[in-house]
């Protein structure tokens, strides 16, 4: 019997790849240490849940679309920035593609592995605002020589913050857990 | 439906083991018993992924229990096989079976 604590690296990581989402996969995990395996074999599991976790996020059907999207979406952006010179930003070309780049990858890790625990919903929450400021403000740049009107972006925000609180509040209740989706959180323990 | 039309491997012995378990069918359980009539070692990340796709399939359902002490404060997910879900068994055994059958080398119970 087993009564400590898993490794906690080994539940960071699950954190991470947003496999502590699942209640039910860690606290099975958790059951299966506390009667009796071992440490190795916790580092084990985490590891080839990873692993399964990339090849189905990848080779999901359901998250072609997803990443096709965001890729267009990153990739429209930088198509804009580079081909019309009519754009006033402020930075290099290599900036841009920097930015451009680190977004995208920010998406893909987002989507791909929907991260959570506190700092995972921190991620999430910034890819999605940056994202969601980017598609915006772009293109206003684009046809009105700067980056948009502060209010109007004052306002969107604000709606795009009421509707996330209104769906995550629905989730927790239609799963009838507040708070389920920090589960491996330390607030929990 | 399943790939194919049929299920994967692991996917059928995944629905057997929750058939098997009747009604106490989670994680721990499922991989236990896949682990106990095939002697080799699940992973319970591998059992999750083969849950979900058959769930986003239609042919499992699962319910959440209660948290309990030892999980800690974790609830079990409960799978059960739903009637779609026990067609595709069936199916895939009966493919299956007459595959089996008529093949020289495989009777007599030597390989």
């Amino acid at each position: 019997m087993n009564s400590g604590r898993p490794p906690r690296l080994a539940v960071s990581l699950l954190k991470w790849f947003g496999l502590a989402n699942d209640e039910a996969f860690v606290g099975d995990l958790i059951e299966e240490y506390r009667s009796g395996r071992t440490a190795g074999w916790f580092w084990r599991q985490t590891l080839t849940a990873i692993r399964v976790r990339i090849i189905e996020a990848v080779t999901r059907p359901a998250a072609a679309p997803r990443i096709v999207a965001y890729a267009l979406t990153a990739s429209s952006i930088l198509g804009f920035l580079l081909v019309n010179g009519t754009v006033r930003i402020p930075v290099s070309e290599t900036s841009v593609l920097s930015v451009a780049a680190f977004l995208l990858a920010l998406a893909g890790f987002v989507y791909l592995f929907r991260p959570t625990g506190y700092w995972g919903r921190v991620v999430q929450r910034s890819a999605a605002i940056l994202l969601m400021n980017c598609v915006i403000i772009l293109p206003m740049g684009l046809l009105g020589g700067n980056l948009g009107s502060p209010r109007f972006m004052f306002w969107i925000n604000v709606l795009w913050f009421s509707s996330d609180a209104y769906r995550d509040r629905r989730r927790r209740w239609r799963e009838g857990q507040p708070g389920s989706a920090e589960c491996l959180g330390a607030r929990r323990r | 439906m399943a790939r194919g039309g049929y299920l994967g491997e692991f996917e059928l012995m995944v629905m057997l083991a929750v058939l098997r378990l009747d009604g106490d069918a989670y994680g721990v359980t499922i991989s236990r018993e896949i682990e106990k009539n095939t002697r080799r070692e699940v992973s319970i990340g591998s059992v999750y992924a083969a849950l979900e796709r058959l769930e986003e399939k239609k042919l499992v359902v699962s319910s959440l229990g209660d948290p309990t002490a030892e999980r800690g404060g974790r609830a079990k997910r409960y799978f059960q096989i739903t009637g779609s879900g026990l067609t595709e068994i069936r199916k895939t055994q009966r493919a299956l079976t007459r595959l089996w059958t008529g093949v020289p080398q495989l009777e007599g119970g030597r390989a």
